[in-house]
């Protein structure tokens, strides 16, 4: 018997592949196919939101209203906050049973935002850069319309579809800080509400105004601040999901002409207990 | 000692067989070493500590299945075979076993 | 954020570290195989009895090798869509080589010229309670004999 072993060519057993071809594919193929269901599932919470009833949104934040029990340093301001909400939901024509309730925040975070159930937070680092009722009553008009086209549900509707298939991909992903990088783009990408849920809360926020005061100046005195601020170095929280300031200011403008509604009238001054 | 895994050994007959001998340990992994590992797993490449470990342990279940060998009389393992599973996270159990045989020259 | 940076810093790290020593790797197994080629490793179970045997002892020689985590994150992703899965394959190749070489090591040291009845035993370790493979462990054995051959 004759024993040999001739030598046997290489790469049999392997793949010349290179492997960044092979990371290129999966990338570009997995995150397509994944942002194409986001935008799938995002759509399908627009549509389904508005069927979901108001009463059972409520439902659900009521929870968390009662276990965050935002402090309430000051019954003055939100008393006032809360009157200021009332006529404008009367202006801007909401649903019998919608009804809103404000909440102001003691802190130094400026900003403003609306959440499920018809809640509108306030906090006093936003109302500290605001100096007449008109400006206070753009901010509130703007939260009231997304409450008004149900903004926050298709938020949050987007929200854990995107939640739900980026943590079935960490999963399988099964690498733990790959996983962790994929669930911080999911609250991140799940916080906001898109570009044109904003700007027809500008629009809807807008005409709120005019119809409470008959003119709609002060519409744009937040935006000036900030627009100030911003060249300061210094980026306000409120800004990151929303449109540009200066063309936030335009758009304003805009429809303020369109319209003939004037923005030169005089101001109505803060009360004494918020100047 | 003789160790084989061919069911024979080359030169001797087998006179006598002495059933399944089996040896094995389980082991865990050393903290310190498991660190410095998982330092190595961004790079890839050979875990040095891991193969040292594993082979230690795999010669101690050799020694045992050589022990058991011993103890009936035997002065050969053929057919020996290894085998490792992973009982729980981070520890190892390496196996060994064969049959225990006397051998005797031939002629 | 940070985490993202860490991410992607690591993904780098492994694929350019990683091809560095797996290219490496590679190219030592090439050279060493190429001096090992006079020892003979045969599959078969018992040695023809025309070969004139004068010693026999069982030989083995074992490998860990771990993939790196650019590879580790590509496997991820490919088990979502399935198919077949490169970044694993080199890693088994070169552990089953190195295992291998390192019997070859062994059989030489005692003299022998051929090795039978060649077993290969894989196991995998895991590096954490998450299922990702870290590194495959290798044990290659047999029985290294001394032929008249020589």
């Amino acid at each position: 018997m004759k024993y040999e072993n001739p030598k046997i060519p290489e790469g049999i057993n392997t793949t010349r592949e290179h492997p960044l071809k092979e990371f290129a594919i999966l990338t570009v193929g997995i995150f397509g196919a994944l942002i194409i269901a986001v935008f799938a599932l995002g759509w399908a919470a627009q549509w389904a939101a508005p069927h979901v009833p108001f009463s059972y949104e409520k439902e659900l934040s009521q929870r968390f209203f009662k276990d965050q029990s935002l402090d309430k340093p000051n019954q003055q301001i939100q008393d006032w906050l809360q009157q200021l909400a009332t006529r404008l939901v009367a202006v801007e024509g909401l649903p019998p049973d919608m009804d809103i309730t404000v909440h102001y925040q003691d802190d130094d975070i400026v900003n403003a935002f609306a959440t499920l159930g018809g809640h509108v937070v306030v906090h006093r680092g936003l109302l500290k850069e605001l100096d007449s009722e008109n400006a206070v009553a753009t901010v509130l008009a703007h939260e009231i319309a997304h409450i008004k086209h149900r903004d926050p549900i298709i938020a949050a509707g987007r929200g854990v579809s995107i939640i739900l298939a980026l943590t079935a991909l960490s999963g399988t992903v099964g690498d733990e800080l790959a996983g962790k990088v994929l669930g911080n783009a999911a609250i991140l990408t799940s916080l906001s509400f898109s570009r044109d849920q904003e700007s027809r809360a500008d629009e809807e926020g807008l005409a709120a105004l005019f119809h409470a005061y008959g003119h709609v100046s002060g519409a744009t005195d937040l935006f000036a601040r900030l627009k100030k601020s911003e060249s300061s170095l210094h980026q306000p929280e409120f800004m990151q999901t929303h449109p540009g300031t200066e063309g936030r200011i335009d758009a304003i403008k805009q429809m303020a002409r369109a319209n003939g509604w004037p923005m030169n009238e005089p101001e109505k001054p803060l009360p004494n207990f918020l100047r | 000692m003789q160790l084989s895994n061919l069911e024979i050994v080359p030169g001797q007959r087998i006179v006598k067989h002495l059933g399944l001998v089996q040896g094995s340990t389980v082991r865990a992994k050393h903290a310190g070493k498991d660190f410095l590992a998982g330092i190595k797993n961004i790079f890839g490449g050979e875990l040095m500590a891991y193969t040292e470990l594993l082979q230690e342990s795999r010669e101690e279940a050799m020694k045992r299945m050589v022990e058991q060998a011993e103890a009936v009389g035997a002065n050969a393992v053929v057919n020996i075979r290894f085998s490792t599973s992973s009982v729980t996270m981070g520890a190892a159990e390496l196996f060994a076993y064969g049959t225990a045989v006397v051998l005797e020259p031939r002629a | 954020m940070a985490d993202l940076y860490i991410f992607l810093i690591l993904l780098a790290l492994g694929f350019t570290i990683g091809t560095t020593v797996e290219k490496r790797h590679f190219r030592s197994l090439i050279r060493r195989e190429a001096e090992h080629a006079d020892l003979l490793l045969i599959a078969s179970k018992l040695p023809t009895p025309d070969l004139k045997i004068s010693e026999s002892h069982l030989v083995g020689g074992n490998a860990v090798i771990s993939v790196d985590y650019f590879k580790r994150f590509v496997a991820g992703l490919r088990n979502l869509v399935g198919g077949r899965m490169n970044a694993y394959e080199s890693l088994v190749d070169r552990a089953r080589r190195e295992a291998l070489l390192r019997l070859k090591d062994e059989a030489k040291q005692l003299g022998a010229d051929m090795v039978f009845n060649i077993k290969i035993e894989t196991a995998s370790i895991s590096q954490s309670a998450n299922k990702a493979l870290g590194s495959i462990e290798v044990y290659a054995y047999g029985t290294a004999v001394k032929t008249a051959r020589q």
